[in-house]
């Protein structure tokens, strides 16, 4: 069986790879990924040492990006702020999928009044504007990082909610989930092991996207100074402070964007590679 | 035959009726099963026969409990199942297995076979090994077949996975839905052979659709013969066979080159 499941996945990766979009968004993803992960040893500075003697320097050999007002080396910040970023973006898209998926699944299985409620809250959910909202939630909660993920949390499962809701609806009339209702298995049974591996794959394609979307929530949250406050590094904060030295320091807004765009684009292009992958049809 | 008078299945003016959408504001509703009765007795298997579309299967959707009737009374061992809660339905279904036409669409495709015969059984880990084993062999499958998925197998050998699968919940009833419909003619051989060693062995008894009247003459008992939603008559399988019923069911004889 492991032999089956490592034969899967191998394939799995080779219609990864074989797929040009999803192999350039695996690439930046990873690429992203690994300098956030080993930021340490990539380089020597810290994030939030500041040295005022090298204040505003321009990209060069002894600072690779340059460095911001405080003298504080732009690319240490932003290998560092990818951890802040990406791990507020990936735990936020991990609580959305949780709760897409469940309530989803919830609507689509149980169908009547179950459906119709879920389908009025995600309509509801998907007619607020985000931003007004957040700023009402930041005043009642604070601007905290934990406030910032509930915030994207919430306002983020609604899509997932409504692809495991379509899934659910057609693989429950399949013979196998009626057998299995026959059998007497338990609703969390059929749900766990019946339903969601069936479904999984547009949940994953859809998930990943999100992630894309999330950064840049998260990003202009922090932005205007809601989300991850300064001084702890996040790309958000890092636009936020470029903001006031677009001028003397251009290449602080510049690469803090740029690495923006780049990890969105290679998470749009891997979402929309696995959505290729996990579904065939929807190619064409 | 001798205890023909005990009855396990009744069904009483069972009416199915499904709405329709036709677009626009107008609701329309197609009558798949009007007012029909029967009995299924111990150790009998009960044949229905009628063409597509005639509403053979909502009668076992709506024994199964997947279909909520629109009236009638459907009675197990003297119980109105469609009074059970949904507690009591858990545990009273498992007395009654089904058996679709799709053999490979009725297993999980993201299960091995092992997996899938060991949600049927309710028991522990050595337990289950041992009654897998029984079944297996009982069905016709080799042990190596347990680490396949459905998709690797044949249709054929799906079948008798569903058919072991049914027989692992220990039922009392068995629904077959077309079970040999989707197979060529040589493995329709086999699994006809199966169910009637199935008819023959255990203590299970059969509630038979199709359309086949090969299956219909090597299993069933009696046969109802079902036109529109109705059941036009039950005959026993010799009368059936011996142009002993009406116009009907004497031209579903000749159509499939019986004289």
């Amino acid at each position: 069986m492991n032999q089956d499941k490592l034969k899967i996945l191998s394939e799995f990766f080779k219609k990864l790879w074989f797929n040009k979009s999803s192999r350039t968004g695996f690439i930046l993803v990873l690429l992203v990924g690994l300098c956030a992960l080993f930021a340490p040893f990539i380089t020597d500075y810290q994030p939030n040492v500041q040295n005022l003697n090298q204040s505003l320097q321009p990209p060069g050999k002894e600072h690779l990006l340059g460095t911001d007002f405080f003298g504080r080396d732009l690319f240490t910040r932003i290998i560092y702020g990818a951890r802040i970023s990406l791990g507020i973006s990936l735990f936020a898209t991990f609580l959305s999928t949780i709760l897409g998926v469940g309530i989803g699944i919830i609507a689509g299985y149980f169908g009547k009044i179950y459906d119709k409620i879920a389908m009025r809250i995600i309509n509801l959910l998907l007619g607020f504007p985000k931003l007004p909202v957040f700023l009402i939630f930041a005043g009642l909660g604070g601007t905290s990082v934990k406030t910032l993920i509930l915030f994207m949390s919430l306002f983020s499962w609604m899509e997932l909610a409504r692809i495991s809701r379509a899934e659910t609806m057609s693989v429950k009339t399949r013979p196998y989930i009626k057998s299995a209702i026959a059998l007497g298995l338990r609703k969390r049974t059929i749900f766990l092991k019946y339903i969601i591996p069936n479904i999984i794959g547009p949940i994953i394609a859809s998930a990943t996207l999100l992630i894309s979307s999330m950064i840049l929530l998260e990003a202009a949250l922090s932005f205007l100074g809601f989300g991850v406050q300064t001084p702890i590094a996040s790309w958000g904060t890092i636009l936020y402070q470029g903001k006031s030295e677009l001028v003397n320091g251009w290449w602080i807004s510049f690469f803090g964007g740029i690495v923006i765009v780049i990890t969105v684009i290679g998470f749009n292009l891997l979402g929309d590679g696995l959505r290729i992958i996990f579904e065939p049809k929807s190619k064409s | 035959m001798s205890i023909l008078n005990n009855e396990i299945l009744k069904v009483e003016n069972l009416e199915v009726i499904y709405p329709l959408n036709s677009g626009g504001n107008t609701h329309q509703q197609v009558i798949a099963v009007d007012d029909v009765s029967f009995c299924l007795k111990e150790n009998e298997t009960f044949g229905i026969i009628g063409q597509t579309g005639c509403g053979k299967t909502s009668i076992a959707m709506s024994i199964l409990q997947f279909v909520q009737p629109s009236g009638g009374n459907i009675y197990f061992r003297n119980k109105n199942i469609r009074k059970y809660n949904s507690a009591e339905l858990r545990v009273e279904r498992r007395k009654i297995q089904p058996v679709f036409q799709d053999a490979s669409g009725s297993l999980n495709p993201k299960m091995t076979i092992r997996n899938s015969l060991e949600d049927a059984i309710f028991a522990d880990k050595s337990q289950k090994k041992v009654k897998i084993q029984k079944l297996l062999d009982y069905v016709g499958l080799k042990y190596s077949h347990l680490e396949y998925y459905p998709h690797e197998l044949s249709g054929g050998e799906n079948q008798r996975v569903c058919l072991a699968r049914a027989l692992a919940a220990e039922p009392e009833l068995l629904i077959l839905d077309e079970p040999v419909s989707a197979l060529d003619i040589s493995i329709q051989g086999r699994i006809i052979s199966l169910l009637q060693k199935i008819k023959n062995s255990e203590n299970i008894n059969i509630l038979l659709i199709t359309h086949n009247l090969k299956i219909l003459r090597f299993l069933a008992d009696r046969i109802a013969v079902m036109e529109k939603g109705k059941f036009t008559e039950i005959l026993t399988k010799d009368d059936f066979f011996n142009f002993k019923g009406g116009k009907y069911s004497q031209s579903l004889l000749k159509l499939h080159g019986y004289k």
